[in-house]
């Protein structure tokens, strides 16, 4: 069962300079192994939004949240369902 | 003469000038209770839906609610940039790499200061806010040599100064705004036209000791990263937050089709067409490397 939805790992792919695209991403990877710097980071941060069109409140903009994908994905997946609703 | 000992005399004769030009900040504006919902607060010709069929489909009153959050957001940016470059002067006054900067230092944090609140001062007063910063603190990296990664600190402060002076220019003379977005916008551009000296002197110099101690494809690398930098630079123009406050339905949706607009593309190669040239005059990137 995927823990994300492809919107998600379609977003995540545009910044992972190391991920293969023909192999699913490590949940439990950093976003430094997947081949992400902090620009990148902000890059990513705004093209989530955009995606999902909601705004991630400042209070998950920590390092903790944006450690490696599965974390991010279970901060922002409940507030994605949300706007989604 | 070194190249650290040209930054060092350049430096002096700004922190100069810079004395003598003080003024106080709490006297210098006259703050209105409110600014005319009818007028332009930000240049039309610097929105970012300018020239595009986003534009074309506003109307007049559409557009200019939207300037008015715009310019909270341009505003709310330069806090958040300086923030950041106070935060990378901190770090560096009175350390050895430094020794005849320290005082430089100290007037370059103390305007910077200055500048940050007249800005969050406007976005609060007919704002309500300062738009948050989309960045996730602390994610500086330690690994590169020194020269490195001042050259990637000191080129990011120089890209963010020269990228606002380019609005601060413009809005200045803009008889369409209120006086008091004149005003803050000619102010900056005053003090910044130091900074921006002082930064083009630093960025050269640490080039210069960036290729002789560590080669051309380390400078190449942290020019990518400086090229990379001035596209996140100009992206975060479109704030999502600021449509959605100027009552854009689908913001993420407007923001995305904006950016992939062709001719905004031209726009910010104007923007920061002089930026890049110096980098490029100076080997660190060129605007081939930029995502415009």
């Amino acid at each position: 069962m995927d823990i994300w939805p492809p919107e998600f790992d379609d977003v995540l792919r545009r910044h992972c300079r190391f991920a293969a695209a023909d192999a699913a991403i490590a949940p439990n990877a950093s976003l430094t192994e997947l081949g992400m710097d902090s620009l990148q980071v902000v890059e990513l941060i705004v093209d989530l939004e955009d995606c999902f069109e909601f705004c991630i409140p400042e209070p998950l903009l920590t390092p903790e949240v944006f450690a490696g994908p599965a974390t991010i994905w279970k901060a922002i997946g409940p507030l994605v369902s949300v706007a989604d609703s | 003469m070194s190249s650290m000992q040209r930054v060092s005399d350049v430096a002096s004769r700004l922190s100069e000038l810079s004395r003598q030009n003080r003024y106080d900040p709490y006297a210098a504006f006259d703050w209105p209770d409110s600014l005319p919902a009818e007028m332009y607060w930000l240049s039309p010709e610097l929105m970012t839906c300018h020239g595009t069929s986003v534009w074309d489909d506003l109307s007049e009153a559409a557009r200019i609610t939207l300037s008015h959050h715009e310019a909270v957001s341009f505003f709310s940016l330069n806090v958040h940039l300086i923030r950041e470059l106070i935060g990378a002067v901190v770090e560096r006054i009175y350390t050895t790499r430094y020794p005849g900067l320290s005082e430089f230092f100290h007037d370059f944090i103390a305007e910077e200061n200055v500048h940050a609140w007249f800005f969050a001062t406007f976005c609060r007063r007919y704002g309500g806010k300062v738009y948050s910063a989309r960045l996730v603190p602390g994610q500086a990296s330690a690994t590169q040599a020194a020269c490195l990664r001042d050259l990637a600190v000191f080129g990011r402060i120089l890209i963010a100064e020269e990228l606002c002076d380019h609005f601060n220019v413009v809005m200045a003379a803009d008889q369409q705004l209120p006086a008091i977005c004149r005003q803050i916008n000619r102010m900056h551009h005053q003090d910044e036209a130091r900074h921006i000296a002082f930064g083009r002197q630093v960025v050269r110099a640490l080039t210069e000791e960036a290729l002789a101690e560590e080669g051309a494809e380390k400078v190449h690398d942290v020019g990518g990263y400086l090229a990379r930098y001035v596209a996140t630079c100009i992206h975060s123009f479109y704030n999502r937050e600021m449509y959605s406050d100027a009552g854009i339905v689908k913001p993420g949706a407007m923001r995305r089709q904006l950016l992939a607009t062709p001719g905004r593309a031209a726009v910010h190669r104007q923007m920061m067409g002089r930026t890049v040239d110096f980098f490029s005059r100076i080997g660190v990137f060129d605007a081939t490397q930029v995502q415009w």
